[in-house]
């Protein structure tokens, strides 16, 4: 810090954060709901290699983890990890127009097309997926 | 005649090392902003209250605070938005309060240096060739963050900031966003030592509040964010093709 700029440390007023910060503002929680939505992103990614670890060890195996994930837990716990990634998933399209800025020669797209060409792109994609997946 | 209570959070390091409230009711009248409130108890009621304040336009940036709990320029806030209840008032959060409503931001004031917000040339041409012109068009890049008018409201929104108080913070890395994409400027790797660093952009979480608050809609997250992805495409571009062959 400048020299000329600093105060006498004792006279001033340190202000701390509260931990329940986030819970202040309708804003602040909704951040903390999309930063914990990656976790159940993560968790689904590793459900998924943990079946492709259990395919490489046998059919048996195989079927027995594709047992466990037919449990009322495990279906309730798919309902929540699909809500918290689609919560991710839409609250990072519409952050998208923000961060991207597409300029075409010297003129800026309006932000509403690149949100309209997220979503676009995130339904191809998905039906991509959903055919590689699903039709066999 | 009408009246208004007004609380404030008041410090007196003279006094004692805590801060205490004050509550005030004045005459309200509709057309009173919050500093005309505070600027009435300073001259008719109490003295020794402290704030700061200028032009009383949205122009100087000096009389941000914390009203009702979200940081706002004070000369901007209207007490009829609160009117019958009570307006509480308290100092910028998350800056060290030297007395009542006035904060320390001389750590603000470092920061915004750090980040060199002027025009910077590899070479400077002579004065007789003239002007460096500029398109419309090339204006347009960065006209929205040269409008920041240094509040500090945006560090008060930003809990980053609020947690740890090296993070360079939204205004600073919007002014150095501002300078670089300015068509003039050639000042990009100067500044991509400080706004690339971990205390710079990286730090940031994208809470986006800074955006919400800003009171002349500079949208600092925008060009936090932003600044990452061009450091980013700088990066790898710089594995491909160096800058210096460019």
């Amino acid at each position: 810090m400048n020299p000329q700029n600093s105060r006498p440390e004792d006279l001033l007023y340190r202000p701390h954060m509260s931990f329940w910060w986030w819970l202040q503002k309708r804003n602040y929680f909704l951040f903390m709901v999309r930063e914990l939505s990656a976790v159940f992103v993560g968790l689904f990614a590793l459900i998924s290699l943990v079946g492709v670890y259990r395919l490489s060890q046998g059919e048996d195996t195989y079927q027995l983890y594709l047992s466990a994930l037919q449990t009322p837990a495990a279906r309730v716990l798919f309902v929540v990890i699909l809500l918290f990634s689609l919560y991710h998933t839409l609250t990072w399209i519409h952050l998208t127009p923000m961060i991207m800025v597409m300029r075409i020669g010297s003129k800026t797209v309006p932000p509403i097309l690149v949100l309209i060409a997220s979503y676009l792109a995130w339904m191809v994609i998905s039906l991509i997926l959903f055919y590689l997946l699903m039709v066999d | 005649m009408s009246t208004i209570k007004i609380t404030v959070n008041r410090y007196n390091p003279e006094k004692s090392s805590e801060r205490y409230t004050q509550s005030y009711t004045i005459p309200y009248k509709e057309d009173m902003v919050v500093l005309d409130a505070l600027n009435y108890i300073k001259n008719h009621v109490d003295g020794t209250l402290t704030h700061r304040w200028s032009c009383r336009m949205g122009v100087c940036g000096s009389c941000g605070m914390m009203i009702n709990g979200d940081p706002k320029l004070s000369c901007a806030t209207f007490l009829r938005d609160y009117y019958p209840g009570e307006v509480q008032v308290d100092a910028l959060a998350h800056f060290p309060v030297i007395r009542d409503l006035v904060i320390d931001m001389s750590d603000f004031m470092d920061k915004l240096v750090e980040i060199k917000p002027w025009i910077i040339r590899s070479e400077e041409k002579p004065l007789e060739e003239g002007e460096y012109l500029q398109s419309p068009d090339e204006l347009n890049l960065y006209r929205q963050f040269s409008m920041c008018i240094n509040c500090m409201i945006c560090y008060s929104a930003c809990p980053v900031y609020g947690h740890d108080q090296s993070f360079l913070g939204p205004a600073a890395i919007a002014l150095a966003h501002r300078y670089n994409m300015d068509s003039r400027d050639e000042g990009q790797d100067q500044r991509a030592e400080i706004i690339g660093s971990h205390e710079g952009i990286w730090g940031c979480t994208f809470v986006g509040e800074c955006t919400r608050v800003c009171p002349k809609h500079v949208d600092p997250a925008a060009a936090i964010q932003r600044s990452k992805v061009q450091l980013t495409k700088e990066y790898f571009l710089s594995w491909i093709w160096p800058r210096g062959k460019r």
